[in-house]
Order: structure tokens, then C-alpha cells, then sequence
């Protein structure tokens, strides 16, 4: 199926482990926009550093990569009556307004619902050393890599009719019927969407406030305000910019998001994502598929230039962000507080993750359906004509030079952008790759390259990547010390001997990490090989998508064991390395 | 740059050359939807039967699901690249020939396949499967089943139903079809009934059988062939076919040669080698259809698929109905 591109993309962003950078925390804390934005201030503090030709090249190739599926779309919807014509006609259409207003109503809730159970957890994150807090912390990592549809599947199996949490239920209290059956409505999208984002947000806003100094709050409560008071008065200013940031991205992944919204939302419910999908690939409508995709990415650009707006008011308060607070043992209130929001997530998140799991080990024979625990699954599509290995190679053969491509011209992109006032273009220019679904990026790189092949996917792949590779090397730049390069160019060193051996180095574990990054981001993208992937290509969620479609679920689910356990790996290795610095 | 990243490095920048590498020409190319080229499907066992017999190696594409198989083949129009367009269903059947872009050829023993799944009388698409379709019924978890189409609107089936989007699916379309082709202009109000009886109604018809086999809802629309894949595979015939009085709908599926091919001849002996008795044989156990031709043998596990008794007409769907069958569910 479709819908996963972005949406990999958008959830990545937040699970970048942030406080592996240390440092001011602006930068280091928000988005590539924003970031560039900072940038761009301290530039008027700092001189230049790149000059004018080289970033002129490497902005214009950003801009050719980022904005080829548009260009394509737009070149598209001017064929016939001409651009106007197109998007009057697409706007026109009664379905248009109902699919645009159901995705911002249910994009919001769901936003909202991920805000209020992530935030409780980034002040536990932030204020208390618990076992279990990384995995809390690093919990964000494991879905993203797992394509949407098994992420329905781990719903259902788990919140389901007959799924665990019913049957136990209805054991404990001897009820007849499934207490829980809210899952396909509007709120059951919302709770899906919700608990499905909300590590994002903790991620995010604990990485903030753990560097938040207390004593505003501190000061607020010693004049007896009440706890709640102080926090909104004392910490929620400054806490706002990773907040909304953290929020933007979840809002952009639920108003992309697109098997989750046909199978779990109201019954013929539909949002642009969709009606693009059903122009493009069932209808034939060219023309209307790509004046829709114009109006999703105005509609999401809109939506992320609000965000910003609000972002924006915050920024000073949060400059003030200091180093790392002291952690204490949580006792008492907090105690509890965390065993209760620890059985929370078990219950609503870890769940239906625990689930899939367990469904990859799951061995189907005998009559009725009976079933056992083994390695079968994994046995099966490991032996003789199994597909696992050279599906395998077929990940890494897309997603390794995907993240190095991403990486590198990130990096460049990034020290080339050191030092320049980016303004508001500059802004949404680096926002741009968020604002473009996956449905969108496939339909246009489709454009350009119908016959697709191994390398388009490649590309397609780093273009998504980018905005994030260049935030991770824009931040660690902005902490850069530049002491010992400025010595070094007084001493009578050229600049590029200055660049390779002593800023190069010391950025070099944040393009290793933009690298990771990039990499677990394009891994577990099934959309950009499936429509621009060409025969017997077969990258894992090229495989999940196909068992799935085979009526194999525990194989599917174990292949998405093998993903996770490939992206989390390259995790570890981020972390490592990132642990050094 | 830390030593420690070099071989990373390294190996990408050779697997990006890689995939960057030019393939060896291909003999003879074959588009075809997604579920037909893995490695359970039919593709690699009819590779390897045409391989053996003529020494010709086909190469099988997949262009997406099957509703985006057309659209690819539309999409390079004037320069196809495909010989073969393998798995157009009789849904997109007259878009297809209308399209020009299919030459007409007579298979050798085209006779043996019955006339009635021959919807191509020109012969430029010519069938190679099909089967009924047909809601599953899982015996295990519901004890009266429905028995017609009329039944599903019963309170007693409420949320109960599980079926494709026909915006986004062909068994979707095909449902739609179905009710089309029993209620005639009245199908929407049909809709209207059924509507309470519907728990979800999936984008694909993987996500809904997966939702049915979790257990979420003891009915799903799939095909008459689908209780033959768990008798075989899971050794349970739990899941049934439910045969309805109104009659059945049927999924035909079609190939045909691509005008303009560059390997004219291969796609030849290929559209004669699909539709002997020997090819056809894959079929039952990678496609779970019924094999277009007759003289093919079923495999022991299709005891349990349903052959309807009565086979309804193939209906023509306007353009938008699938719009107006989803806008009706969302109004109610």
C-alpha cells in the first residue's frame, strides 16, 4: 500500500537522540527551519564562512531534488485547460473540501491527544532517573521503521474485537460481549494516531527540558504558586518552541497518514492523501491527482508556517536553556505518578507493538487454526529459495547509499548555509521535503521517471532524508568551537586545510549520526520502491507489503521484526558513537 | 573523518554503483501487479516452466496493485517497454481495449477455454484465470451465516462485515459490480441498508482479509477460491464460502501482447505457452483462482472452493459510482 514515505520522515525527525548534543539547546532542539533560522541570527554576529558560488549550486540542487515531484505535478496540472483550470476544477469538487476538512480535524485531535500523553512523559524523562527510561525514551525508534500496515495489524490483534485486551477483559469480568469496540470511528482513528505519535513528543520536549534550568519554576512555587501554576509561568514558555515542533511533525504525519485513516476511521471517510492516491493510480486522472497534490502541500505548508508563527513568539524564552539538569530518584507523588503513566503506555502503546512481536513467532497448523511458538517463520524465509536474504541486500543497497547521499550533501548543504541570513524563503525552502507526502513524492518522481528503476528509488529516498541529515549537522555546527580552526588559520593554515583537518573531524560523529539517522528513515520506506522500484527488487517492506498480501501475517510480522531489529542497530551504532563525543 | 566509518562508506559507495549498474537486455519483458511476482506467486513456477520448454527467460515487472497495472502501461504509451501486460481484470477490461494499445492474437488451443470468460472478442486480452466473488464466512465464531445479498442488511450481521474499498481495490469494484448487477439502479439504496452490517471497508483486500483472519468480524468479502488457501496452507476448513441465491459476480483476469513490443515472437509463445493445460497448472496454488483452461487439474484443497451455481453478467460501473458508494457509507 501507500502512505509510509513521509510519514517515516516526519516521525524520524523527533527521535534523534538530542541531548547527545550538548550545548545551547536552540539548535540543537528544533527543526531544520528553525535551525537554519538560528543559523542565519548568529551569522550577524560572525562572518560568513562559505562563499556565494558553491551554496548558490548546492541551494539550487536542493531545490531540484526537494522540488522535482512539484515541479512534476505542477507541470502536470498545467497540461489541458491550463494550471487555473486545473486546481479550479480539483477545488471545486464537493469531495475535495470533505476529504481536506477530515484530515485537519483528525491531523488535530490526534495531534492534541500525542501532546498530552507525550508531555507527563518528557517531565518524568526529564526530572526523574528510572529504570526503563531510555527504552521509554528510545520506544519512538521501533515503529517508525515498521510499515503502516503492520502497524494496523498490531492494532487490531491487540485492541481488536477479538484482540488481547478484549479477551482479557471480558475473562476478568465475564462479559459476553467485546467491552472495547470504539477502534472504527473517529476517536478510534484519533487513539490510534495518538498513542501511535506520542513518543515523539517526549522525545522531543524531555530533550528540552531536561537542559531547562528550574528556577524560574522554583521561584514561581517559592512565592506560592501552585505547582501547575509555576509550570505554566515558569517552564511552558520555554518549553513551548519543542512542543510545537514536536507537535507539527506528529500533525504532518496524521494529515499524510493513509491506510490507518481507511481501515480504522468513519466508514467511507477520505483525506486529500487518499483522493490523490485514487486520481493517480485508479482513475487515471493525471491532471486532477496533480492539482490535489499542489493543494495537500500549500494545505501542509500553511499549517507548518502557523506553527512557526507560534514558534517564533517563544524563541527568547527558550534561548535561556542551560546545560543538563540534575535527575533525582523519583519517591512519593512522582513515584506513583510514573508507575501510573508506565502502565499506560504498557497498556495503550507497548501493547500493540509486544503484539507484533509475538505474532512473528506465531506457527500456524493443524485443524482449527491451532497454533504454537517457534522460529518456523524465520526458518522459512531464510531457507533454500527464501527471500529474507537478498531482500535484505535489496534494503541495504537502497538505504546505504540513500543515507550517504543524504548525509554528505546535507552536510555540504549545512556549512555552506553556516553563516548566511536564511529568512523566511530560506525556511520554507528547508521545509519543503516535510511538506510533500509520500503519495505526492512517489506520483511525481513517477512523472519523471515512469519506467523507475533501483536508482530513482535512491533518490527519491535521500530527497526525503535531507531536511534531516542537514538539521543534524546544521546543529552540531552551530555548537562548533571555533577556537582551535580560527588559531589554526592565524597560524597560517589555509582554509581548507583548516575545514578537513579540524572542523571536518569534529563534525564528523554528527554526519555519522545524520547518516544512521537518514539510513533507519529510508529503510523502512515501502512506498518509493513499490511504485518506483522495478522487478525483482525487493526490499523489506517491499516483502512485509507482499506477505501481507499473501494471507502470511506471522511472516510478515517477522520480517518486521528483522527491520526493526536492523534499524534499532543501526541505532546502537549512532549511539555508541555518539556516547564518545 | 574517523577510521571507524570508512567501511561503511566504502560499501555504500559500491552498493550505489550497483544499483546504479545497467541491467542485461531482457528477452521477453512482462508487466504484472504486484502479488503475481513474489515468490509465492505464479510468476517464478511459469518462469521456469517457459524457460525450460523454449529457452526464452521472461523477466516479470510489477507495476503495483492491480488497479495500477493499466495506468503504468498507459503511462509509457508511446514507448512501451513491456511485451506482455499480464493481470487486467475485467473491471478495467473495455478501458483496455478502448486504449489501442493491445494487439490482437489467437493463442494455440484458445478453443478449450469456455466461451463466456472470453470477454475480448477480438482477442487481444485473452483470459488465463478467474474466480467468483464471494463473502467468507468464518464458521468458528458465527452460527447462522447469511444466504443472500438481501441477508447482510439483517441487524443480527451488524458490524459484522468487513469489505474492500471500491475506491481503492478491485475486489472493492467487484463488490460494487456485484450489487450493481443484482439490484440494478437501486444498488444505492441497497448500500444504504447494508451500511450498519459494515465494520470497516479496507483500502486493499490484504488489509481486510487480515482484519478477518484476526478475527474482528466473522464475514469478509474475498473470493470463492480463498477457504481452498487456509485448507491447503492451515490445514483448517473453518473459513467457508458462502454461496448467495442472487448469483455470483465473477473476476476474470486477462494478458495480452502490447503493440510495438520488441520481442514480438517470445510474446507469442508465451500467450500460447499461458494457457496450455501445463501452465495453467501453477495457477490453483500461487493465484488461488480457477486456470482458464479446463483440462488444467485442480489440486485436492480446491474441494473446499465454492462454484456457484448461478454466474451473473458482467456489469459496467460509471465512473464515479465508487465515489458515491463510499459517499453514501459516510452520510449513512
Amino acid at each position: 500500500m501507500t502512505g509510509t514515505g513521509r510519514k517515516d520522515g516526519i516521525r524520524k525527525a523527533a527521535t534523534q537522540e538530542r541531548e547527545s548534543q550538548p550545548g545551547p539547546a536552540p539548535a540543537g532542539t528544533r527543526c531544520p527551519e528553525q535551525a537554519a533560522a538560528t543559523h542565519g541570527r548568529a551569522a550577524a554576529r560572525s562572518p560568513g564562512t562559505a562563499s556565494s558560488l558553491p551554496a548558490f549550486f548546492l541551494v539550487a540542487a536542493f531545490v531540484a531534488v526537494a522540488g522535482a515531484p512539484l515541479a512534476a505535478a505542477l507541470a502536470v496540472s498545467s497540461r489541458g485547460g491550463g494550471l487555473l483550470a486545473s486546481l479550479g476544477a480539483a477545488l471545486a469538487a464537493p469531495v475535495t473540501a470533505r476529504a481536506l476538512s477530515f484530515a485537519l480535524r483528525q491531523a488535530l485531535a490526534s495531534m492534541v491527544l500525542a501532546v498530552a500523553v507525550g508531555l507527563p512523559g518528557a517531565w518524568l524523562c526529564s526530572r526523574y532517573d528510572f529504570p526503563g527510561r531510555k527504552l521509554l525514551k528510545s520506544l519512538s525508534v521501533v515503529p517508525f521503521c515498521v510499515p503502516p500496515i503492520l502497524i494496523v495489524l498490531a492494532f487490531v490483534v491487540y485492541y481488536g474485537r477479538a484482540g488481547i485486551l478484549n479477551r482479557a477483559l471480558m475473562g476478568a469480568f465475564g462479559l459476553s460481549q467485546p467491552p472495547i469496540t470504539f477502534l472504527y470511528s473517529f476517536w478510534g482513528l484519533v487513539l490510534v494516531h495518538g498513542f501511535y505519535n506520542f513518543p515523539v513528543v517526549l522525545q522531543g520536549v524531555s530533550a528540552t527540558w531536561s537542559t531547562l534550568p528550574r528556577d524560574r519554576e522554583e521561584a514561581a512555587r517559592t512565592l506560592g504558586a501552585h505547582p501547575f501554576r509555576a509550570f505554566l509561568t515558569g517552564s511552558l514558555p520555554s518549553l513551548a518552541p519543542s512542543i510545537i515542533q514536536s507537535a507539527a511533525l506528529v500533525f504532518l504525519f496524521c494529515f499524510f497518514s493513509f491506510i490507518p485513516v481507511l481501515v480504522f476511521g468513519p466508514l467511507g471517510g477520505t483525506t486529500l492523501e487518499v483522493e490523490i492516491y485514487r486520481a493517480a493510480r485508479f482513475d487515471g486522472k493525471e491532471e486532477l491527482a496533480a492539482a490535489l497534490s499542489l493543494i495537500e502541500t500549500v494545505a501542509a505548508l500553511g499549517m507548518v508556517f502557523v506553527f512557526q508563527l507560534m514558534d517564533r513568539r517563544n524563541t527568547a524564552a527558550a534561548r535561556k536553556a542551560g546545560s543538563l539538569q540534575k535527575r533525582g530518584r523519583p519517591r512519593g507523588g512522582a513515584a506513583a505518578a510514573l508507575i501510573a503513566y508506565g502502565a499506560l503506555v504498557i497498556v495503550f502503546f507497548a501493547g500493540p507493538l509486544l503484539s507484533l512481536v509475538a505474532q512473528a513467532f506465531v506457527v500456524k497448523r493443524g485443524l482449527g487454526g491451532s497454533s504454537r511458538i517457534g522460529f518456523d517463520n524465520f526458518a522459512h524465509l531464510l531457507s533454500g529459495n527464501g527471500p529474507l536474504l537478498a531482500s535484505l541486500m535489496d534494503s541495504l543497497a537502497t538505504a546505504l547509499p540513500a543515507a550517504i547521499a543524504a548525509s554528505i550533501f546535507g552536510s555540504l548543504l549545512a556549512v555552506v548555509l553556516r553563516g548566511r541570513k536564511g529568512g523566511r524563503a530560506g525556511e520554507a525552502l528547508v521545509t519543503l521535503p516535510l511538506a510533500v507526502s509520500g503519495v505526492v513524492s512517489a506520483l511525481g518522481w513517477s512523472i519523471i521517471a515512469p519506467s523507475g528503476s533501483p536508482a530513482v528509488v535512491v533518490l527519491a529516498l535521500a530527497a526525503t532524508a535531507l531536511p534531516f541529515s542537514l538539521r543534524n549537522v546544521s546543529s552540531s555546527l552551530a555548537t562548533l568551537d571555533k577556537g582551535p580552526s580560527q588559531a589554526a588559520r592565524s597560524l597560517g593554515a589555509g582554509r581548507l586545510r583548516t575545514t578537513l583537518e579540524i572542523d571536518l573531524p569534529s563534525i564528523a560523529p554528527a554526519l555519522f549520526s545524520a547518516a544512521a539517522f537518514s539510513f533507519s528513515l529510508t529503510a523502512g520506506d515501502a512506498n518509493a520502491p513499490l511504485i518506483l522500484g522495478s522487478g525483482g527488487f525487493q526490499p523489506l517492506p517491499v516483502l512485509i507489503y507482499r506477505l501481507v498480501a499473501a494471507y502470511r501475517f506471522p511472516e510478515a510480522s517477522a520480517v518486521g521484526l528483522v527491520l526493526a531489529l536492523l534499524t534499532g542497530f543501526v541505532f546502537f551504532i549512532k549511539e555508541q558513537s555518539d556516547g564518545r563525543t | 573523518m574517523h577510521k571507524r566509518h570508512l567501511p561503511f562508506i566504502a560499501l555504500s559507495l559500491a552498493l550505489l554503483l550497483v544499483s546504479c549498474a545497467k541491467k542485461p537486455e531482457s528477452e521477453l519483458v512482462i508487466y504484472t501487479y504486484d502479488s503475481f511476482v513474489a515468490e509465492w506467486g505464479a510468476a517464478p513456477g511459469l518462469a521456469a516452466l517457459f524457460e525450460k520448454e523454449t529457452g526464452i527467460k521472461p523477466t516479470f515487472v510489477s507495476k503495483g496493485d492491480g488497479g495500477q497495472l493499466l495506468q503504468a502501461v498507459l503511462l509509457e504509451k508511446d514507448k512501451p517497454e513491456a511485451d506482455i501486460v499480464l493481470g487486467l481484470d475485467n473491471n478495467s477490461l473495455a478501458k483496455a481495449v478502448d486504449s489501442g494499445l493491445f494487439k490482437a492474437y489467437k493463442p494455440k488451443g484458445l478453443e478449450a477455454i469456455p466461451a463466456d470468460i472470453r470477454l475480448d472478442e477480438g482477442n487481444r486480452l485473452i483470459p488465463f484465470d478467474y474466480g467468483h466473488f464471494a463473502i467468507i464466512w468464518d464458521s468458528k465464531t458465527l452460527p447462522n451465516p447469511p444466504a443472500s445479498l438481501e441477508d447482510l442488511t439483517r441487524p443480527e450481521y451488524a458490524k459484522k462485515l468487513i469489505i474492500m474499498d471500491p475506491r481503492t481495490s478491485t475486489p472493492g469494484l467487484g463488490f460494487l459490480a456485484w450489487t450493481k448487477a443484482v439490484y440494478g439502479d437501486a444498488w444505492k439504496d441497497y448500500w444504504k441498508r447494508l451500511t450498519p452490517s459494515i465494520l470497516a471497508m479496507t483500502p486493499s483486500w490484504d488489509t481486510g482479509y487480515g482484519l478477518f483472519t484476526s478475527g474482528e468480524a466473522p464475514l469478509v468479502l474475498s473470493y470463492a477460491t480463498s477457504p481452498a488457501y487456509h485448507l491447503e496452507n492451515d490445514k483448517t476448513d473453518r473459513y467457508r464460502a458462502l454461496e448467495f441465491s442472487d448469483g455470483h459476480t465473477l473476476q476474470v483476469e486477462f494478458a495480452g501482447i502490447v503493440k510495438g513490443a520488441k520481442h514480438p515472437v517470445n510474446a507469442e509463445r508465451f500467450m500460447d505457452f499461458l494457457i496450455s493445460a501445463e501452465a495453467q497448472e501453477v495457477l490453483p496454488l500461487t493465484q488461488y483462482m480457477y486456470p482458464a483452461n479446463p483440462e488444467a487439474k485442480l489440486p485436492d484443497s480446491f474441494s473446499l472452493a465454492l462454484k456457484p451455481a448461478k454466474t451473473l453478467g458482467n456489469v459496467v460501473l460509471a465512473s464515479d459510482d465508487a465515489a458515491q458508494a463510499a459517499e453514501i457509507l459516510a452520510t449513512k
